[in-house]
């Protein structure tokens, strides 16, 4: 009896045990179901290296994965290598790539090979995204530059707005008491500045820039004409840069600009560069993206972190509403991912506000895109002083097409960039070189089998 | 690697063993796997790059077609071509004949010098055993103009600081200063390997019968290393050709394409471009080139045979 | 006549110092700038001494690079392995026999030798990535192979043409078949020119960039990939980069101090007969 006792004790309690384990063992996935769906997948993700945006991202990947359970390979390559290998993985359909950041400006080219899809679906969709994420948080104008045709193709995770860095000490020391409000206040200004010690202006003004640096100072001359070809074409396909009375303005402007108030060698001006002379007090002004502010206040890299503000030129009257260039970094998902769903809840996770407040607090983000986060008061305290002027001004004046949100966007860089070039390295009349730039973009859309409809918004 | 048959005296006999027939075709047997790897990774891509010369395939759109030799009817009547194809000429012929001429000239004088030569050819060997593309980075920043080395050292003995990276027109010079400081070197360790084995018996009977340095030099020293010579030479105008990072860390072969030679080209079209179809036809042009030029090049040395 | 001499024998050593400094000072400008924080490593006007700092060699302690650094040694090992197991027998076929297709295979090795990378690396992508080779040690092997293989090939039968025939035909007089004579006869001959070739070829895929940077994948890019990873987007963080170079530079400086009289004697031999 004793016997059967103890064996029933110790069998009840071996039963209770494998009984509790066997419950909680189909229990618990049934709650891990709801929790973690994706429990198990790894995604990969490609972006910039030293980056101090994408740095911060990678911070939260451990976070991310105990969260939901789907593993991230967070791969950090170069610029070039990233823009090149892109294109030639979506090309290929590559399913080794899920998610990547890129500048938004080639959208058209991704687009059109179908490399990316459409997010709106994810978007709307409230059993992927509750309606916490507050999509219509990411500034609508900077947003706009992920989007075409109804459909939106990345989310833009910093406003890249273009803006004038400009030295304080300097303005001082040329006697200069007002910031530059028209074009030829810039040009006279920048002269004032150009001294031996240093230049007054920079742009970037190598060709493999995209078009950057001639688009902020075309957007002075050149009108703007619609969100989906710029100040490229207007609806009848005509090429307005090259376009005169402003062709000829535009290009002398330039010439000018460049030739006498730059630094010597801005012809091959990567970014690197004005960002370098710039942090060491070599040049007044630097008209670019506001991604570079955390480098330019960083007392560690740059000599005139003490003495930096930001500016943004008001719109002259032929653009009086879309002159601020606006290219955000954008995060996009590959069409040939097989883990569609779970590289929704990646994008999403790096896009919501709390993401970004934490990036804006740790200053590793300095221009987020959404606009609680803009507003917030202890992101404002970090954010320095004239920045939030400035950025209202862009996101009330924005112009998205970088490059036109067309199939031959990218093709049109050739005669544009090269035009750009002999502007600033011959001698050649302005009309001449204006007319070839034309010449040659007309060529490209010709061989592309333009006049075509225009698209739709 | 293989099995060692043990020594069969009989072997001869049975003539279809499997030992006779790797012994009789063993040079077949061992060339080519090879061949065929070469085959597989090298000509396939090769033969897609030509049939892509008849395309318009691109990175960005979706279908493509063939052209016929519309590419190649672009190609000839392209403006920039004439610049990209003097760039590689510059390229090519003054890396060459530069890196050659004072290579000769470094290993003549390491070759004479009796006290610490082997320190010295250990110093020379390090622009070699650097990768391009750190050599790349280290020309870049020392090219800068202002924050580089080279303008700082001129400014300091009061020369002229050139604007070595954004004048049109001394670009290609910097990428030639740059590949002269690996080229230099490594023609300067090859042809004093070459000037070493030529037979100091030789020279000295020349000294005796009453020649000067310099006669002894050309008359029985250039004649002996002219084998050596003509590798060095053939190296170096197969690496002028092929120079990537060099150009593209420098220059990106600007400003515009002032220092472009026609490898960089191809990549900008096809990967900054992603123009594939066309850039196909310029690497058709390319590989055109390089076969005139290694052909002229043996041409010019009867002596040599190919596929020794 | 002495003083004549002294006077040649002073001119020759300045030169030669002169060419040392020139190849020194690069050199000079990578050590410095590893030791330099960002604003002093981009300072104009330049400085020489600045505040030494060791950041950057912390910043390369990250996974990456140490990984890329391992990949490096990795890769290297493969492509020089692999090609010498095939090169150098093929080159011993090349320098002996008159075998179907020598012609051909010679102009083909010394063609695709000839030809950029630039010009099939999109379509070597492409084909690669349908055989799933992108990203892999063995896809970068075969293409490091392209490069590597004809050198070795030239190279290798150039160093058995100086060995004598007769030496292996005694040999097979005394019974050996073709593999020993190979193995066990020309092999050891020629060993110092294989060395030295084994050395530049392993130098060679040390150094390569081009083609891992594009057919490389997250767990097999090599430090020469990995040192690009300091240019930014918009800053490029010298310090870090020069640290990285040193990193690439001196094992190799070691090996081939190491195996400096094996390198030059096979030099030698190899190139008398080109």
């Amino acid at each position: 009896m004793l016997r059967k006792l103890k064996l029933n004790k110790a069998a009840v309690v071996s039963i209770l045990s494998v009984s509790g384990l066997l419950i909680s063992g189909f229990v618990a996935p049934a709650f891990g179901a709801s929790a973690q769906p994706y429990k198990g997948t790894t995604l990969t993700l490609e972006t910039y290296s030293s980056v101090p945006e994408f740095d911060y991202y990678k911070t939260l990947m451990p976070a991310f994965t105990k969260e939901t359970g789907i593993k991230v390979n967070f791969l950090q390559l170069p610029v070039d290598t990233i823009d090149q290998k892109i294109p030639l993985q979506l090309k290929a359909k590559d399913a080794g790539l899920d998610v990547f950041f890129t500048g938004s400006e080639k959208i058209s080219a991704f687009v059109g090979s179908g490399g990316v899809p459409d997010l709106n679906p994810y978007i709307k969709n409230t059993k992927y995204t509750p309606t916490s994420y507050n999509f219509k948080d990411v500034a609508p104008a900077v947003e706009a530059a992920c989007q075409s045709g109804g459909k939106t193709y990345c989310i833009a995770t910093h406003t890249g707005g273009a803006l004038l860095y400009y030295n304080t000490k300097m303005f001082k020391e040329a006697g200069i008491t007002t910031l530059p409000k028209t074009p030829e206040e810039l040009l006279a200004d920048a002269k004032k500045l150009t001294t031996k010690d240093h230049a007054g202006f920079c742009v970037r003004g190598d060709k493999s820039q995209g078009l950057y640096d001639a688009f902020q100072i075309w957007n002075w001359f050149v009108p703007y004409n619609n969100p989906i070809t710029g100040t490229y074409f207007d609806k009848n396909w005509n090429f307005l840069i090259g376009s005169e009375p402003q062709a000829s303005k535009f290009a002398t402007y330039y010439r000018d600009l460049l030739q006498n108030t730059a630094p010597k060698g801005i012809a091959t001006y990567l970014v690197t560069n004005c960002l370098q002379d710039f942090q060491q007090g070599r040049v007044a002004m630097w008209h670019d993206d506001s991604g570079s502010i955390p480098d330019v206040l960083d007392p560690d890299k740059s000599k005139v972190s003490e003495d930096t503000a930001f500016w943004s030129m008001p719109c002259p009257a032929i653009n009086a509403n879309n002159c601020a260039l606006v290219q955000p970094f954008g995060i996009w998902m590959n069409n040939a991912s097989t883990k569609k769903l779970a590289a929704w809840q990646l994008i999403q996770y790096l896009t919501t506000a709390k993401t970004q407040l934490g990036a804006a607090m740790a200053k590793k983000v300095l221009t987020p895109s959404r606009l609680s986060v803009l507003s917030d008061p202890a992101a404002k305290a970090v954010l320095p002083k004239t920045f939030p002027e400035a950025l209202t001004y862009i996101l009330g004046h924005p112009d998205t097409a970088l490059l036109p949100f067309i199939a031959e966007g990218v093709p049109l860089i050739k005669p544009i960039a090269d035009g750009l070039s002999d502007l600033i390295t011959t001698d050649t009349p302005v009309a001449q070189i204006m007319a070839t730039m034309k010449a040659g973009a007309d060529n490209i859309m010709k061989q592309a089998g333009y006049p075509k409809p225009f698209p739709k918004g | 690697m293989m099995q060692t048959s043990a020594v069969n005296k009989t072997s001869v006999k049975n003539r279809y063993t499997l030992s006779y027939i790797i012994d009789k075709y063993f040079l077949v047997f061992v060339s080519w796997p090879s061949m065929l790897i070469m085959l597989a990774v090298t000509a396939i891509p090769f033969i897609i790059t030509i049939i892509l010369s008849f395309t318009n395939y691109d990175l960005i759109l979706e279908d493509w077609k063939f052209i016929g030799f519309n590419n190649f009817r672009e190609l000839v009547k392209d403006p920039q071509l004439p610049k990209i194809l003097s760039n590689t000429a510059y390229l090519v012929i003054g890396s060459t004949v530069l890196t050659t001429t004072f290579g000769l000239g470094l290993a003549v004088l390491m070759n004479s010098t009796v006290r610490g030569t082997r320190t010295i050819r250990s110093m020379y060997m390090l622009p070699i055993m650097t990768a391009p593309i750190v050599v790349a980075f280290t020309w870049r920043a020392m090219f800068n103009n202002d924050a580089g080395w080279i303008n700082w050292i001129l400014g300091l003995l009061h020369l002229p600081k050139p604007l070595w990276l954004g004048d049109p027109h001394l670009a290609m010079p910097a990428v030639l200063i740059s590949d002269m400081w690996t080229g230099v070197a490594f023609q300067a360790i090859l042809l004093l390997a070459g000037l070493m084995s030529v037979p100091i018996e030789l020279k000295q009977a020349a000294t005796t019968d009453g020649a000067t340095n310099w006669q002894v030099f050309w008359h029985v020293t250039l004649p002996h290393i002219r084998p050596v010579l003509f590798v060095a030479i053939l190296l170096r105008l197969i690496e002028a050709f092929r120079k990537f990072e060099g150009i593209q860390i420098l220059t990106t072969g600007g400003p515009g394409i002032a220092s472009t030679p026609l490898n960089l080209a191809i990549y900008d079209t096809g990967l900054y471009y992603d123009r594939v179809g066309y850039a196909a036809s310029m690497g058709v042009l390319l590989i055109v080139i390089i076969a005139l030029s290694v052909g002229l090049l043996f041409r010019f040395s009867p002596k040599q045979e190919l596929g020794k | 006549m002495k003083n004549r001499r002294r006077l040649t024998e002073i001119f020759k050593s300045t030169v030669l110092i002169i060419g040392l400094i020139f190849v020194a000072i690069p050199f000079a400008w990578i050590l410095l700038t590893a030791f330099k924080r960002p604003v002093d490593a981009a300072s104009v006007p330049p400085v020489i001494f600045s505040p030494f700092t060791l950041d950057n060699f912390r910043a390369l302690k990250s996974d990456e690079y140490i990984g890329s650094l391992i990949n490096s040694v990795i890769i290297t090992v493969l492509a020089t392995t692999t090609t010498l197991f095939f090169g150098v027998p093929a080159g011993y076929a090349f320098a002996r026999g008159k075998f179907k297709g020598r012609k051909f295979f010679g102009a083909f090795l010394l063609f695709s030798r000839m030809v950029p990378p630039v010009i099939y690396i999109i379509p070597l992508f492409l084909f690669f990535h349908k055989l799933n080779l992108i990203g892999t040690f063995s896809g970068l092997t075969l293409a490091y192979l392209t490069g590597l293989l004809p050198f070795t090939v030239w190279m290798s039968a150039s160093y058995f043409q100086d060995i004598p025939t007769e030496l292996e035909e005694a040999g097979r007089i005394d019974g050996c078949n073709r593999i020993q004579a190979f193995v066990l006869i020309a092999l050891p001959l020629a060993m110092p020119g294989i060395i030295s070739v084994g050395l530049l070829i392993c130098i060679a895929a040390w150094s390569e960039y081009f083609i891992p940077m594009l057919l490389g994948g997250p767990t097999t890019s090599p430090a020469t990939v990995g040192i690009v990873n300091f240019i930014g987007v918009d800053s490029i963080n010298w310090g870090a980069m020069c640290a990285g170079a040193l990193t690439l530079v001196i094992p190799v400086f070691i090996l081939t101090l190491l195996a400096q009289r094996g390198l030059l004697s096979g030099l030698t031999a190899g190139a008398i007969k080109g």
